[in-house]
C-alpha cells in the first residue's frame, strides 16, 4: 500500500531529476564544444587563446559527467557482465540484482558524502583555480550531488528487485 | 595477510562480482576502497573517495571522450552513415559481392567519423541489409559483413577505446590514432578480399547489383565530402600537431554539428538525442574510469602488477607464448562485455607485463583493440552479433555466426600479419618524431 503513495512519487521524482540533470550537463558539453573551439580559432587567427580555458574545460567536464551519472542509471546504461546471470530463474536474478543494487547505493552514498566533506575542507583553505581563481569547491559539490543522486537511482532500484523477489 | 595475497583475493572477488552483473564501475571501486581498507586501514580507503572521483571527473585529458562521442553522434543523426553507403553502393555494387563490399567500405568510413562500433553495425543493418536482400544475397554473407564491418569502428581513427588505453598508460592518443590508421584500411581491404574470394568461388552469394553511369557516381560521392573533410581537419590536424586530441575533437563536433546544419540534414530532435546520448555514453565510460582509478590505487599497494611483470620477464618462455596467452585470455574476457570496459579492467594488470617483456606501447594498444574487435564477433557473446539479429530478426544466430566465420578467419590472418610486422602500426606513429 505505502508502497504505490510514498514510493512511486519518490520514484518519479527520481527519474524526473536525474533526466532534467542530464539536460543541464549536456547543454554544458555544447558549451565546452563552443569554447575549445573557440580557443583553438582565437589561437591560430588572432594568436590570442581564451584565457584559462584549460581549466574551465576541466570544471565543466567534471559537471557534465556528474549531471550525466543518475541518467544513465535511469536507463540501466551501467555496464555489466550479463552472461551469466540471465540464465538464473527471475526470483534469483531479483536477489542478485538487490544485492548489487545495495553494494551500488552504498557506494555513491559514500562518495556523495565524502565529497561534501572535502568541499567543505577546500571552501575553507579557499582553494582557487590557478590562472581564474575560480573556487573549486563548488564543483566538489557537483560531484556530491551527481553521485548522492545517482545513489537514490539505485536504491530505487533496490526497492524495485526487492518486491520482484517477494513476489516469487 | 601480505599486500599481495590481498591483492590476489581483491582480483577473485572483483570477477566474482563481475560474473554476478555488478555494474563493473561499482565492482571496482568498491574492492578498490575495501581493498586499500585491508591493507592500510578504514580512513585510507574512504580517503580515496574524497579526492579520485573529482581527480576523474575534472581532468582536461578525459574531456577528450565526449567530444568525439559527439562528433560521432552528429554525424549519425545527421545520416552519414546513409550517405557513404549509397556511395558505396554505386561505386561498388555493380561487382560480384559488391554490395557487401560497399557495406565494408561505408563501416570503414563512418569509423573516420565515430569512435565506437555498435552504432554503426546497426546503421549499417538497417541501411544495406534490405539492399542486399533485394539483390538475392545470401543471409549469412550479408549478416556477417556488417557484423565484421561494424567492428572497424573502433581502429580507425578517431576512437574512444585508443583514447581510454592513451589516457591509462599514459602513451600519446596522436600516436595511437596514427597507429591505428593503416591497420584499420588494412582490415576493410582484407574483409573486401574475404568478399571477393567468396563471391569468386561461388557467385550466388552475391550477385552483381545494377550498372551505375559515371554521372552517377559522380553525384553519389556529394554525401563523402562532409566525412573527408572532418577527417583531415581532425586527424590531419593532431597528425601535424595542430591540436591537441582535446582540441581536435571539440573542433570536430563543432565541424560536424555545422556541415550538418547547412546542409539541413540534423533536425532538432536528432540534436537533442545526439546531445542525451552522448551525455548518458560518457556518464557510463567516464563512471567505470572512477571505478577503476579507485581499483588501481588499491592495486598500486599491493604491487600485484609489479611482481607478475617481474615473474613473466623471469620466465625462460618466448614472449610470444606470454603474449598469445595474453591474447587468448584477451578473447575469452572480450566475450562478456564491451571493449571500452574491458581495456579499462585489464590494462592496469596487463600493460607492465607487456611492457617488461619489451613489446612496443604503441603498438600493443592497436594489438590490443584489435583482439577485442574480434571479440566482438565470437560466440558466446559477440555485441555486435546481438545487434544485428536485433536489426535482421528472421535470421538465426546460427546463420549469423555461419557468415561471420571467414571474415574471423581474415581477423586471424590481419593479426597474424599485426604481429609479424609492428611496423605496419609503428611506421605512421614514427614519422609524427
Amino acid at each position: 500500500m505505502w508502497l504505490n503513495r510514498i514510493w512511486r512519487p519518490f520514484e518519479r521524482t527520481v527519474r524526473r531529476i536525474s533526466t532534467a540533470a542530464n539536460i543541464a550537463g549536456v547543454s554544458v558539453l555544447v558549451m565546452m564544444m563552443l569554447l575549445v573551439t573557440m580557443d583553438v580559432l582565437l589561437r591560430y587567427c588572432v594568436n590570442r587563446p581564451v584565457k584559462g580555458s584549460f581549466e574551465v574545460v576541466e570544471f565543466m567536464m567534471a559537471t557534465v559527467l556528474c549531471l550525466g551519472m543518475a541518467y544513465t542509471g535511469v536507463r540501466k546504461g551501467h555496464v555489466a557482465v550479463e552472461l551469466v546471470v540471465s540464465r538464473f530463474s527471475p526470483r534469483a536474478q531479483a536477489f542478485i540484482d538487490s544485492f548489487n543494487y545495495l553494494v551500488s547505493l552504498s557506494l555513491f552514498f559514500l562518495i556523495s558524502w565524502k565529497a561534501v566533506a572535502q568541499a567543505q575542507v577546500l571552501r575553507v583553505s579557499h582553494s582557487v583555480s590557478s590562472v581564474l581563481d575560480i573556487p573549486i569547491f563548488p564543483f566538489v559539490l557537483v560531484v556530491a550531488f551527481g553521485s548522492g543522486l545517482l545513489g537514490l537511482v539505485f536504491l530505487v532500484n533496490f526497492i524495485d528487485s526487492l518486491s520482484r523477489v517477494r513476489r516469487k | 595477510m601480505s599486500p599481495l595475497v590481498i591483492g590476489v583475493i581483491g582480483f577473485i572477488v572483483l570477477i566474482v562480482l563481475l560474473l554476478l552483473r555488478m555494474p563493473v564501475a561499482v565492482a571496482m571501486g568498491i574492492i578498490g576502497v575495501v581493498g586499500m581498507a585491508c591493507i592500510v586501514g578504514w580512513d585510507a580507503g574512504l580517503n580515496l573517495l574524497k579526492t579520485v572521483p573529482y581527480g576523474v571527473a575534472a581532468n582536461y585529458g578525459y574531456s577528450v571522450i565526449p567530444l568525439f562521442i559527439l562528433m560521432g553522434t552528429f554525424c549519425f543523426y545527421a545520416g552519414v552513415s546513409q550517405d557513404l553507403y549509397y556511395a558505396t553502393h554505386k561505386w561498388l555494387g555493380q561487382l560480384p559481392g559488391g554490395l557487401a563490399m560497399a557495406t565494408v567500405g561505408a563501416c570503414a568510413g563512418f569509423a573516420a567519423v565515430s569512435g565506437s562500433s555498435l552504432a554503426t553495425a546497426a546503421t549499417m543493418g538497417t541501411v544495406a541489409l534490405p539492399e542486399m536482400r533485394k539483390y538475392g544475397y545470401d543471409s549469412a554473407l550479408a549478416t556477417g559483413c556488417v557484423a565484421a564491418g561494424g567492428t572497424i569502428g573502433i581502429l580507425i581513427p578517431p576512437s574512444v577505446v585508443l583514447v581510454i588505453y592513451g589516457i591509462l598508460t599514459e602513451q600519446s592518443i596522436g600516436k595511437l590514432f596514427m597507429g591505428g590508421f593503416i591497420p584499420g584500411v588494412l582490415e576493410a581491404v582484407f574483409y573486401i578480399a574475404t568478399i571477393y574470394i567468396l563471391c569468386k568461388r561461388n557467385p550466388l552469394l552475391g550477385p552483381s547489383g545494377a550498372r551505375t553511369s559515371f554521372k552517377e557516381k559522380a553525384t553519389a560521392l556529394k554525401g563523402v565530402w562532409v566525412v573527408v573533410v572532418l577527417f583531415a581537419v581532425v586527424i590531419g590536424g593532431i597528425y601535424l600537431g595542430i591540436f591537441s586530441p582535446t582540441e581536435a575533437a571539440g573542433v570536430g563536433a563543432c565541424g560536424a554539428l555545422v556541415l550538418a546544419l547547412c546542409q539541413r540534414r540534423l533536425s532538432w530532435q536528432g540534436f537533442n538525442s545526439s546531445l542525451l546520448e552522448t551525455g548518458k555514453t560518457t556518464a557510463m565510460v567516464l563512471t567505470v574510469l572512477i571505478g577503476a582509478m579507485l581499483f588501481n590505487r588499491f592495486l598500486a599497494v599491493t604491487r600485484l602488477p609489479f611482481e607478475l611483470a617481474s615473474i613473466a620477464s623471469g620466465l625462460v618462455l618466448n614472449r610470444y607464448i606470454i603474449l598469445g596467452a595474453v591474447l587468448v585470455a584477451y578473447v575469452a574476457l572480450g566475450c562478456l562485455m564491451i571493449p571500452m570496459a574491458m581495456v579499462i579492467l585489464t590494462i592496469p594488470i596487463v600493460f607492465p607485463l607487456i611492457i617488461a617483456l619489451g613489446f612496443d606501447p604503441i603498438w600493443f594498444g592497436i594489438i590490443t583493440v584489435r583482439i577485442f574487435e574480434i571479440a566482438q564477433i565470437t560466440p558466446p557473446v559477440g555485441m555486435n552479433v546481438f545487434v544485428i539479429k536485433g536489426v535482421a530478426k528472421d535470421v538465426s544466430m546460427g546463420t549469423i555466426y555461419k557468415g561471420i566465420l571467414p571474415f574471423f578467419l581474415a581477423d586471424l590472418c590481419h593479426l597474424a600479419l599485426l604481429i609479424v610486422f609492428p611496423q605496419i602500426v609503428l611506421f605512421l606513429p614514427g614519422l609524427m618524431g
